[in-house]
């Protein structure tokens, strides 16, 4: 039974993740992947905190990503998972990498194409779990049915931001102490202010 | 939603995909409707033949009056298919009939006869009366002409269109 309907949901807790990289090596053994990570891990403030926040492609709803790409090339299929550029189309102008509000896709240089995380389309449509979600130890990144969600954990999962003037609803979630406030990122504000 | 979003969507259930076996069929099938519509319009050529003109006017004798009733270097004007197949009738110096359409073969002015030549005042093209050839100005191709005929009682008949000049050396 496919994995990637409206019942499953991938969940993202920044607070858990260990920086141990392991999401990274399995989405590079993901088999359509072809050994090309496409998580990102980055570390928050190294000198002052271990914490570090994996990113996965957050499947926005209205993929700004796709809407900005001039050879029409990234599509969403019907469950709501926004795919890799197709390869005949992309043509590597990297304007879905200016344009996503949180950096995702990669153009990848030599191959001139822009990848991205799938939810590994090729596993969970297949009725797998995420490669990166299988081999999480603290299970910073989480695929499970959205009602086991409450019992699992005490924060709650976030769908909506609003990062400066942009607007996004997401299938995938971040887990965030409170739900009841849209989570409002402003980068200029932030780089204003020194993080 | 944009115009031209329809044409190019996010989400692929949207996308009308054609694949290049699906666009050889098209092309096939048009390809196969051309040639069997030509082959139709082939078999039915030979009852088109005998199909009135266009107008679906046969050619009919129209009555100009007395033959002698224009001394040379005069001109009148009558009508023959339908009152807007404007013609004028004119009398040569060397006293020959002739008549002609009206309507210049530049730019579709009416054409007068000035005694000598027939002449388009609009921008100053001549021709001349025996064929009713250009001379001068813009226009390149003779004036169509009109055959007469003058019956034994004395009056002058339009009786049909004069093959224009040039045609016919051929056959």
């Amino acid at each position: 039974m496919p994995l990637v309907n409206e019942e499953y949901g991938f969940f993202i807790d920044p607070q858990r993740c260990i920086g141990c990289r392991a999401c990274v090596g399995a989405c590079a053994e993901c088999g359509t992947h072809r050994g090309r990570s496409m998580i990102h891990l980055d570390e928050m403030d190294r000198l002052a905190s271990t914490q570090t926040v994996p990113t996965v492609c957050m499947h926005c709803e209205d993929p700004i990503c796709a809407q900005v790409c001039p050879a029409d090339a990234i599509k969403r299929s019907e469950d709501g998972v926004v795919h890799s550029s197709q390869k005949p189309r992309c043509i590597g102008c990297q304007n879905c990498e200016l344009s996503c509000p949180f950096g995702v896709p990669i153009v990848f240089s030599g191959l001139e194409q822009m990848l991205k995380c799938d939810l590994c389309y090729d596993r969970t449509s297949e009725g797998h779990r995420p490669m990166c979600a299988t081999v999480c130890p603290s299970q910073a990144l989480l695929y499970v049915p959205k009602t086991q969600i409450e019992s699992l954990r005490k924060n709650k999962p976030l769908r909506e931001f609003t990062i400066g003037s942009l607007h996004v609803k997401t299938r995938n979630a971040v887990m965030v102490p409170d739900d009841d406030v849209p989570l409002h990122l402003d980068a200029a504000l932030l780089i204003a202010g020194g993080f | 939603m944009a115009k031209w979003r329809k044409a190019f969507p996010v989400d692929l259930a949207d996308e009308s995909f054609i694949s290049r076996r699906e666009f050889a069929r098209f092309l096939g099938l048009v390809s196969a409707g051309f040639t069997a519509g030509i082959g139709y319009l082939w078999l039915r050529k030979k009852p088109l033949d005998g199909a009135p003109g266009p107008k679906g006017i046969p050619e009919s004798a129209v009555d100009l009056g007395p033959a002698d009733a224009l001394k040379p270097g005069q001109s009148r004007l009558f009508t023959y298919r339908d009152k807007d197949d404007r013609c004028i009738l004119l009398r040569t110096a060397e006293g020959e009939l002739k008549a002609y359409r009206q309507t210049c073969t530049h730019l579709g002015c009416a054409v007068r006869f000035n005694g000598g030549q027939l002449e388009c005042p609009c921008h100053n093209g001549f021709f001349e009366c025996g064929h009713g050839f250009p001379v001068q100005g813009p226009p390149t191709r003779p004036l169509s002409g009109i055959a007469l005929n003058v019956r034994p009682d004395g009056t002058l008949w339009a009786v049909g269109d004069l093959p224009k000049p040039g045609e016919g050396k051929e056959a």
